[in-house]
């Protein structure tokens, strides 16, 4: 299976190995470099040798070494290139393959310095510089072991000469390789200089993978912060992260309310359910919390003998010798406290402490984020609620007036003077004038809120326009004004929630009517570029040119409305507005004072596909 | 004329149409919340009935119209809100979720209703 380097899929879990193994390759990938230049070096340093200084060398041999070099060095180079492709088994795979090359390239070293002088060969020293890339590059489980190997094959060649075996190429005169005293204080040198190399690459090597593991660890605390808002999930990974690049027995976060009267787990790993129960939940009892609130770091070296250990045998039960802990601060002030629980014998370091304050930082952040997510969430919840239960309040008396009135108007509880008729209905349509006041307010404060679950479902057009247009064909009777559709015969069919759809329809249609005093209004349906289109022309009073700009304003009315009809709530365009942007649909207007309007709205809709 | 039985929380609602029911001479009855609203349906056995979506709960009337349908009941059912829209709602006798004869938005203007109930009263 191919895979693709890169950053890791969003979500993915990325296995901490996958950044080590990657300095890995990149070590393999420069060891290769390097070795390209060894070779032309072996060959140029051969030439130089033989050619401009008259050393007698082997020049045939050694440079079929050189040559040698290069050779196998080509086929690493391959092969890594296939390692990474293929990634066969991981870490171990390219471990291998990295004890190989150092393999070879040591036989390679010894046949050069059996071919250069032996015991007597400057080349010896070379092998220090493979000493260090091994001890710094590869794990050490077996390291000073391995080391031994070159002390071992250069005291070999030496010995061999020594004792006859292998000839032996003299550069230097008088020959020194059969004097014991000398071989013996190269090799002993030698094999110090390498001991001695290895120690101290091998412990600047763990301290970069501490610092490695560290960061791998601080990167992954960055991403899971930034990944999910489960906070639970991402404290959980936080407190694992930290026992493992610690090494440590357990760590976890404890969380302190804000008035500090309650403190509780709200993360653990490597800690019993049982010792979780134990442990305290009053801040006033937890003095190891309050020194660390207060301190910043605590520092418990042994559990039995430290007096803010609140129990130390059930502390004991649980195998933790020492503890470290430093505290969690919010914006506001500490939030918590970080743990870190050591098994007997383990040691927490001053580095440990930084480290953990460090994490402890990615906890606020996340604590800090969660609990801003948790408080927009409740608000809009809040909100969704007060304009929910508004909405009843508000729209019922309304409506309950109006139908008391209406009872009263039509005579049903007896005749009624004209003083009283008058009196009456002058009461209905301010009560009505009302009633669309407050639904347009609500329908704007619920459009604004976001509230409205919009239901979109496949609404032909025409139907809306055919309801609307019923419903206002008396009115248009009454004022002497005709009110007429022109469709096609297909299907106009848009995706949308049939209230909103309802909604613009109405108002437009209610507008064109209400404006209009001679002549009619059209209503024009189709299709067009972007959409389904629906168009609704009127010959009425016109919009004159100033008004334009502001006619989607909220209770925005043009002067000529205000003047010919009293009612109007001037919110009707800007909800229209509002609710088409829910579809992407566009509105625009044209119209001529004294003449008439034309407005015309377009909703995307899927093409072709209606029947 | 015909047993009416009137199902709403709203006292002045009720009031209203009770004075204008009686007034064509319907016998008219009236609860107040769907549980008194089930008594009263044994008890008056009405012809005819006018229930309110919103009661106690949000969805007490049209829960209450599903109960009586699966219940076998037949009578003709008369619907109001004074919340919701009626325009895009799909209802009818034999609806699952709306099974209801007639639907209007309050206020409803009393010869509106009282054509409904005759129409319906014929079938």
């Amino acid at each position: 299976m191919n895979h693709e380097p890169g950053p890791p899929l969003p979500g993915e879990h990325v296995k901490r190995r996958s950044l080590v193994e990657q300095e890995l390759v990149n070590s393999l990938d420069w060891l290769i470099s390097l070795r390209w230049l060894a070779g032309a070096g072996v060959l140029g340093a051969v030439g130089v040798a033989t050619l401009a200084l008259g050393v007698p060398l082997p020049a045939a041999a050694l440079s079929a070494v050189g040559v040698g070099i290069l050779a196998y060095n080509s086929a690493l180079w391959w092969q890594l290139g296939r390692l990474r492709r293929e990634r066969p088994g991981g870490i171990p795979a390219f471990e291998t393959f990295a004890r190989a090359q150092i393999g070879l390239d040591w036989a390679a070293m010894t046949v050069l310095i059996a071919l250069s002088g032996g015991a007597e060969s400057p080349a010896i020293i070379f092998f220090l510089f493979h000493i260090t890339i091994a001890s710094l590059l590869l794990p050490h489980d077996h390291g000073f072991l391995y080391v031994s190997i070159a002390p071992a094959m250069v005291a070999a060649v030496a010995v061999l000469e020594y004792a006859g075996v292998l000839p032996h190429v003299a550069i230097i005169q008088p020959a020194r390789y059969d004097d014991p005293l000398f071989v013996s204080a190269i090799l002993v040198f030698f094999t110090a200089a390498c001991y001695v190399m290895a120690y101290c690459c091998m412990s600047i090597a763990k301290r970069l993978r501490r610092r490695e593991r560290e960061l791998g660890g601080l990167y992954d605390g960055v991403r899971d912060v930034t990944s999910t808002l489960e906070i639970t999930d991402v404290l959980d990974r936080i407190v694992e992260a930290a026992a493992r690049v610690l090494g440590c027995r357990a760590a976890a976060i404890r969380l302190i309310d804000s008035v500090r009267s309650q403190v509780e787990f709200a993360a653990s790993w490597g800690l019993s359910e049982t010792y979780r129960g134990e442990v305290p939940d009053e801040y006033a009892k937890s003095t190891l919390d309050q020194d660390t609130l207060r301190e910043g770091v605590v520092h418990v070296e042994d559990v039995a003998s430290d007096a803010r250990v609140w129990h130390p045998e059930l502390v004991q039960d649980e195998g933790i010798a020492s503890m470290l802990s430093v505290s969690i601060a919010g914006r506001t002030g500490p939030i918590g406290v970080l743990r870190a629980y050591g098994a007997p014998g383990h040691r927490f370091t001053g580095e440990d402490a930084a480290y953990l304050q460090a994490v402890a930082a990615h906890g606020a952040a996340a604590i800090e984020n969660a609990k801003a997510y948790k408080l927009l969430a409740d608000l809009d919840r809040d909100k969704s609620q007060f304009l929910r239960i508004t909405t009843h309040e508000l729209r019922s008396p309304v409506r309950v007036t109006e139908s008391l009135l209406m009872t009263l108007a039509d005579g049903y509880a007896g005749p009624l003077g004209s003083d009283q008729a008058e009196l009456l209905h002058r009461a209905q349509r301010r009560l009505t004038s009302l009633h669309a006041l407050v639904d347009d307010l609500l329908d704007l404060a619920a459009g604004k809120a976001q509230m409205a679950r919009i239901e979109r479902r496949q609404i032909d057009l025409r139907a809306a326009v055919a309801d609307a247009v019923e419903r206002f064909q008396s009115v248009a009777r009454d004022k002497g004004i005709s009110l007429t559709v022109e469709q096609p015969d297909e299907a106009l069919t848009v995706f949308c929630d049939p209230a909103d759809v309802e909604r613009i329809v109405v108002n437009l249609i209610s507008n064109a009517v209400k404006y209009t005093t001679k002549g009619g209004v059209t209503v024009t349906l189709g299709r067009d570029a972007d959409g389904v289109r629906l168009e609704v022309a009127d010959t009425g009073i016109g919009i004159p040119a100033d008004a334009l700009p502001h006619l989607f304003r909220e209770f925005y009315r043009a002067g000529n409305a205000k003047a010919t009809e009293e009612s109007g709530t001037g919110l009707g365009l800007s909800i229209v507005k509002l609710l088409l942007e829910r579809y992407s649909g566009r509105i625009s207007v044209t119209s001529e004072e004294g003449l008439g309007t034309t407005f015309a709205v377009t909703i995307p809709s899927p093409q072709a596909t209606d029947t | 004329m015909a047993r009416i039985l009137v199902v709403d929380d709203d006292p002045d609602i009720t009031f209203a149409i009770s004075l204008y029911l009686k007034k064509e001479q319907h016998d008219v009855q009236v609860a107040a919340s769907r549980a008194e609203g089930m008594k009263a349906l044994d008890a008056f056995t009405p012809d005819l009935m006018i229930l309110d979506v919103m009661m106690e709960q949000p969805d007490d009337g049209i829960a209450m119209a599903q109960d009586l349908r699966r219940a076998g009941e037949t009578l003709p059912i008369i619907m109001l809100t004074s919340v919701g829209k009626v325009t895009g709602m799909h209802y009818d006798r034999d609806n699952d979720l709306v099974p209801v004869d007639a639907f209007f938005e309050k206020p409803v203007r009393p010869e509106d209703l009282l054509t409904k109930i005759t129409e319906l009263l014929k079938t």
